[in-house]
């Protein structure tokens, strides 16, 4: 099996356990999240609390899983809005040429110029620290890069001669973005989305872990990791099981996402 | 004269498929022997092979391929290696493709030069300097200061033909070499390389579907078809009065040899 | 008698490239009468491609007078009418980069049908059924992609879709340029039949002074973005004026006759 097999295989089956462990939260736990338990505070892991439990009692397994619920949600809507938007702007600006290109990619030039950090905790602490402002804000900044990004791509497709048999033949915009362009750049944005959301999902537990995003009780992973700070030289199941929730997660989205580069690109279409 | 290249009994596989079936070639020093045939017929592999540039995919099955004597499939990979680019030169078809496109071309010819072991600087830049000379390159120091993206198929393809033979090969395999030029640059640049070879006693091995031009350059001629060779002779004699149908088909075929707008007679697959 | 199916009058482009301007085509004229097969003989840089991007209304910034018919049409991009559109059809060089990786075969040569509104459902497939057989393939191919395809399958695909709309006139930048001598035989000959059947009108341009000489019935000569020489074919290789056009036809490999 080559490299890039190897990576997308791995990387595949480490994504999708994380996923199904999410979604089946409820059928693999019989603790709920918040359920607050003080007769068994801090307990280490064991065989009735698999990951120990936290300082109000509550099992940390669920939490976590659950918690994946949380982070994973939100890294996919982060990529969603992020590279989505990107994407569809980016192609779009790239096949239109002439003015709208050119100042588009000066608005993109402004965006990136500003340290996008800087412009997330700003925005955070202005709009009120929420899981969904943390989508908003991380999706967006995310925007101006992919919009670059994917309308170089698509000003080199645009210049393939079956696009410019379609133009020539007098296609509609739609019809070159829809049958043409995107169809073509989906194996780049599947590469790139592997590895974005390895990254959205660090950001976002970051941001959670300084309290900008989710708020407690909720069981995201960064926070989990904030709520186990103070314990960490003895209980220290409460900050590092999630931790490695975040780290195996991450892991897994990149091996995919390098796998997947492997895989498709030196195949063929992309000359 | 002594047979530089022996082709003995050479058989090579993709897999099931057999592309290379039990070819026997001689080449001599300072000879042109061309190799036509269509795509697919297996001579482009041939060259790879005597190269030692086969796919990882493809198999040599059985045969011998002499340089001088000595077998190169029973050398050890390192030392076979070692013949590629200096003892045997590729002229490829995309020089393009063949050239660093981040690197200026004074530059590259340099590297090859030095990885190559050809003296300190001012050694390897007075040979840079004949070499091109001996290319007929009109302008070398607008060409060596240049990127490959800024120069004609044509003015690389002589770049690349100067950079072979300064390495002083023994053996020039051209796959090819002009069909990604203008029709004026072909006749030059093939011109150019079978007089050097000539002159340094090189034997070159010129694969080519463009039969005009291997009628009107090379020495002899060996046809090939579905990884057989089935005509060999001299040049002009095959391709001016082919003995084989098959042959005879393929100069049918030309648009040169038939009368204006009348369907070309096409070989058989 | 009626006016030429394509008039192209003083066609001029100039790029920007950095700083400087560079002229692709500079007072351009030709034209192409119904069913004729037109040369435009070429090297790289020539202009050639230029020429045809401005015919097929590709070209930003081109300028200069083009009619069909009789009937004047926009020479620059996004501005002709969907029927102007459908008239002139191109076939391009490399077989790889002419059709969509991601289509059907079928759906390729549909989408001129599509793009058009000619025809629709099981009409369409029967069209591109149809089409396919006349450029000697396979119907069952409709469901193929193009990487199953050979460079010679892919470019009687290129045509089909070029015909798929029932076009006046067929752009060809080098169709043959990338195929070896017995492909390209095989598409002549295809080219041939087609027009022959059709009445189509070529515009045929390719660096080889061989295949536009068997092909073609009037042949210009372009270089530096300018036609040099132009004539029956005939007349322009046994009797060129021009110095560049004899000395592109002293460079050809060697006597012709076997």
């Amino acid at each position: 099996m080559s490299a890039g097999r190897r990576g997308v295989a791995i990387g595949g089956v480490i994504v999708t356990a994380m996923v199904l462990l999410a979604l089946l939260a409820p059928v693999l736990t019989a603790y709920g999240p918040n359920t607050v338990d003080t007769g068994a505070i801090l307990e280490p892991p064991s065989a009735r609390h698999w990951a120990g439990t936290d300082n109000l009692g509550r099992d940390l397994f669920a939490r976590i899983l659950y918690g994946g619920r949380t982070s994973l949600g939100v890294a996919f809507g982060i990529v969603a809005i992020g590279m989505g938007l990107g994407a569809l702007l980016g192609c779009a600006v790239g096949l239109a040429g002439g003015w709208v290109d050119r100042i588009a990619m000066r608005l993109v030039d402004v965006a990136l110029a500003i340290p996008s950090l800087v412009i997330a905790l700003a925005l955070a602490a202005a709009v009120g620290p929420s899981l969904v402002n943390l989508v908003l804000i991380l999706g967006g900044l995310a925007v101006p890069l992919y919009v670059r990004l994917f309308r170089s791509e698509a000003l080199s497709l645009r210049e393939r001669p079956f696009v410019l048999a379609a133009r020539a033949n007098g296609a509609s915009a739609w019809r070159l973005l829809g049958v043409h362009i995107l169809p073509n750049i989906a194996p780049l944005f599947a590469t790139l989305a592997s590895s974005a959301l390895g990254t959205a999902l660090v950001a976002a537990s970051a941001l959670s872990f300084i309290g900008l995003g989710a708020q407690p009780p909720m069981p995201e992973w960064g926070a989990l990791i904030f709520e186990g700070r103070n314990t960490i030289m003895y209980e220290w199941w409460c900050a590092v099981l999630p931790g490695m929730a975040v780290a195996l997660s991450a892991l897994g989205f990149v091996l995919l996402g390098d796998g997947l580069r492997d895989v498709l690109d030196p195949r063929g279409e992309r000359t | 004269m002594s047979a530089l290249l022996e082709i003995a009994g050479l058989s090579v596989s993709y897999g099931a498929a057999r592309v290379v079936s039990d070819v026997t070639l001689t080449l001599s020093a300072g000879e042109v022997l061309g190799l036509v045939g269509e795509s697919g017929s297996g001579k482009s592999t041939l060259g790879m092979a005597v190269l030692g540039l086969l796919d990882p995919a493809a198999r040599v099955e059985a045969g011998r391929i002499a340089l001088d004597g000595e077998d190169l499939l029973a050398l050890p990979l390192a030392q076979r290696r070692a013949l590629c680019g200096s003892t045997i030169a590729l002229i490829p078809q995309e020089p393009m493709a063949a050239l660093n496109p981040t690197l200026k071309v004074g530059r590259q010819l340099d590297l090859v030069l030095r990885r190559h072991g050809k003296g300190d600087a001012r050694a390897r830049s007075a040979l840079v300097e004949q070499a091109l000379a001996s290319v007929l390159i009109a302008d070398p120091p607008r060409i060596l200061a240049a990127y490959p993206f800024q120069l004609s198929g044509g003015q690389l393809q002589r770049v690349l033909i100067a950079l072979a033979f300064a390495l002083t090969p023994r053996l020039v395999i051209a796959d090819e070499p002009t069909t990604a030029l203008d029709m004026s640059a072909q006749g030059a640049v093939l011109d150019l390389l079978v007089s050097r070879a000539r002159e340094q006693g090189v034997g070159v091995l010129l694969i080519s579907h463009n039969l005009p031009l291997v009628r009107r350059f090379a020495d002899r001629v060996a046809v090939m078809r579905r990884g057989v060779i089935v005509e060999e002779g001299p040049a002009d004699a095959v391709l001016a009065a082919p003995c084989h149908d098959y042959t005879r088909a393929l100069v049918a075929a030309l648009p040169a040899n038939a009368a204006p707008r009348c369907p070309l007679p096409v070989p058989e697959a | 008698m009626s006016a030429p199916l394509l008039e192209l009058a003083d066609a001029r482009l100039t790029y920007r490239r950095g700083g400087t301007r560079f002229t692709a085509l500079d007072g351009v004229s030709l034209s192409v009468a119904r069913g004729e097969c037109v040369g435009v003989i070429g090297e790289s840089g020539s202009g050639k491609s230029s020429l045809a991007r401005v015919i097929a209304g590709l070209a930003e910034g081109a300028s200069g007078t083009l009619r069909l018919g009789g009937e004047t049409v926009p020479i620059t991009p996004g501005q002709r009418r969907r029927d102007q559109c459908r008239r002139i059809q191109m076939v391009f060089q490399d077989p790889v980069g002419s059709l969509n990786p991601t289509l059907t075969i079928g759906a390729i040569i549909a989408e001129g049908l599509a793009i058009h509104r000619l025809a629709a459902g099981a009409e369409r497939a029967r069209r591109v059924a149809g089409l396919l057989k006349d450029v000697g393939l396979d119907p069952a191919m409709a469901g193929r992609r193009p990487h199953e395809l050979s460079g010679g399958q892919r470019q009687r695909v290129a045509i089909a879709r070029a015909l798929a709309v029932e076009p006046d006139l067929i752009l060809l930048d080098e169709p043959t340029s990338a195929l070896d001598l017995v492909v390209q035989a095989q598409i002549l000959n295809l080219l041939l039949r087609l027009q022959q059947e059709r009445g189509l009108a070529y515009l045929f341009i390719s660096h080889d002074l061989d295949v536009v000489r068997h092909l073609c019935d009037h042949v210009h000569v372009i270089t530096g973005g300018l036609i040099v020489e132009s004539g029956a074919t005939a007349a322009v290789f046994a009797r060129s004026q021009h110095p560049y056009t004899q000395g592109l036809i002293a460079a050809m490999p060697g006597a012709s006759a076997p």
